[in-house]
């Protein structure tokens, strides 16, 4: 059985008791769990988007496919932060992450296209995937719009289960381009219902590790009352196809 | 290691499984959406993970309506013997005298185990009415499953519980408080208390793997809850099956702990 967790993270954490996680810890956590790879941001690309970036890139490289580069990025193209738009175009063809982080809340900035148009148009561009977590600025209020504006870009939501039905399910079955991973969604019985009823093609298996641990949602999914097919669709072939869809040339 | 194979081949684990904290009938408060609402459909999601009973305290306690929370309980232990058995909800803003009454209507009743307090949301485990029933628990010798949610209800109140009820058998819920900060807070109490216990219950918010956990509060310590249906309660199960604790341990958390604190209880005892 193929595993990819799409939300994984190396690097420094406040508030736990490890503090910094490492690449081994992660991949420990991994073979722990059967969890084939995994698409892994740096923490460090939050306070420096340039480092942290590279160092997941180095990262991705040397592993053989089990770790995939998320990027973290910043609307202020053409800054001492983020390069120009032509200089961002050639490093992510170059580069090609598996998709793209933002932090509007903690970087200080408004995730709409008055902001962050330039940068969404590139994303839209190439189609890469656009993971965002709940916590850090989404708004629900206005990713409808998002959605709509920027049609090519899967954004993905992270960590939107618990009490977050009366949006999941509006956006799911009213934007084609809005997912969701599958940490925190364990209201009972929801993601069930979810998949039997409109399909398992908006979810994706994402754990928050090596912070959380996988197994809870592991289980949700393994004891999940859906189709085998359904299974396999969160557990890989979903991202496998967003990944498929990335535009690189 | 046959429970951690048949969990990842999605089969119903074969050992006992006891889901000592659960809370049946819908509730849509908080944002929280319930598929499965009927006891009805529980039982087959039971038979689907291998879970053999649960114990519950229906979700009007929340609202500290205890009489409706007590006759819910009383009704699903009455269709489901043997698969599903009740806590007595104790509710402080009904008073002693409320109080009383609920303890005198199920306190002979099998299907009913022990107490539930829901702490925090009543307000502190040390006022009078709590008290009052911590003291016929006391005296039964049943459990008590009180909620922890960070520092609500204050450590320092439950601390007292403990320190002026030594024999108590009591569970603070959540791991001691949703964290792993208060985790760890209830793992030193329960170094100086032997009668503290926690379940796993809403473990969504902690890090800490079960295996960190057994190994702070001892494999004995730990008791197998889900929240159901207030949550659903493959995650806390999934937990403890793909953890690599060995069968014996799992066995423990996940049901033979909880009997043992039925062993001397005067209330109702769970029979697999």
């Amino acid at each position: 059985m193929k595993i990819t967790d799409i939300n994984c993270f190396v690097g420094y954490i406040e508030s736990a008791p490890y503090n910094l996680y490492t690449p081994e810890m992660l991949s420990g956590k991994m073979d722990k769990y059967g969890i084939t790879n995994a698409v892994v941001y740096s923490k460090w690309a939050i306070g420096n988007h340039k480092e942290g970036n590279a160092e997941i890139s180095a990262l991705s490289e040397k592993s053989d496919g089990r770790f995939s580069a998320c990027y973290v990025l910043a609307p202020n193209l053409d800054t001492r932060q983020m390069p120009s738009a032509d200089e961002l175009i050639s490093q992510l063809k170059a580069e090609r992450p598996a998709a793209i982080k933002l932090y509007p809340a903690r970087n200080g900035y408004i995730l709409d296209s008055f902001y962050c148009g330039e940068l969404l148009d590139i994303i839209n561009e190439f189609k890469i995937p656009l993971l965002l977590d709940m916590n850090e600025g989404l708004n629900f209020a206005t990713l409808p719009t998002l959605a709509n504006e920027f049609p090519d870009i899967p954004f993905v939501v992270l960590s939107a289960g618990l009490r977050f039905s009366h949006y999941v399910s509006p956006l799911i079955t009213k934007r084609n381009n809005v997912y969701f991973d599958t940490r925190d969604t364990i209201d009972m019985g929801y993601l069930d219902e979810m998949v039997n009823r409109f399909g398992s093609e908006k979810f994706l298996f994402g754990s928050n590790m090596p912070h959380m641990d996988p197994s809870g949602m592991l289980s949700m999914i393994i004891y999940g009352e859906f189709a085998a097919e359904h299974k396999e669709n969160i557990l890989s072939d979903n991202w496998q196809r967003l990944q498929e869809a990335i535009k690189w040339q | 290691m046959a429970i951690r194979d048949d969990a990842f081949a999605g089969k119903p684990i074969k050992s006992k499984i006891i889901d000592s904290h659960t809370h049946i009938h819908m509730f849509n408060d908080a944002g929280l959406y319930q598929s499965i609402t009927e006891n009805s459909e529980i039982i087959p999601l039971m038979d689907k993970l291998g879970i053999d009973c649960l114990v519950t305290a229906p979700h009007p306690i929340i609202y500290g309506n205890m009489s409706y929370a007590n006759q819910l309980a009383a009704k699903a232990v009455l269709e489901y013997p043997g698969r599903m058995y009740g806590y007595i909800s104790i509710c402080p803003g009904a008073g002693i005298d409320g109080i009383k009454k609920e303890l005198k209507l199920y306190e002979k009743n099998e299907g009913f185990l022990g107490l539930k307090l829901l702490s925090g949301y009543h307000g502190e485990l040390d006022k009078k009415e709590y008290l009052y029933a911590l003291d016929f628990a006391d005296e039964m010798q049943c459990p008590v499953i009180a909620h922890m949610w960070t520092n609500n209800p204050t450590v320092k109140s439950y601390e007292y519980v403990l320190k002026t009820h030594k024999k108590l058998k009591f569970i603070a819920a959540h791991l001691g408080g949703g964290s792993s900060e208060y985790f760890f807070k209830a793992v030193e109490l329960m170094k100086e208390y032997p009668n503290l216990y926690t379940d796993v219950c809403g473990s969504l918010y902690n890090e800490l793997d079960i295996e960190t956990i057994t190994e702070a509060a001892g494999e004995d310590r730990i008791i197998y809850g889900s929240d159901l249906i207030y949550l659903d309660p493959r995650y806390d199960l999934g937990k403890i099956i793909f953890s690599t604790l060995s069968d014996e341990v799992k066995e423990k958390v996940l049901a033979e702990n909880y009997l043992s604190l039925l062993e001397t209880s005067q209330m109702g005892k769970i029979k697999i």
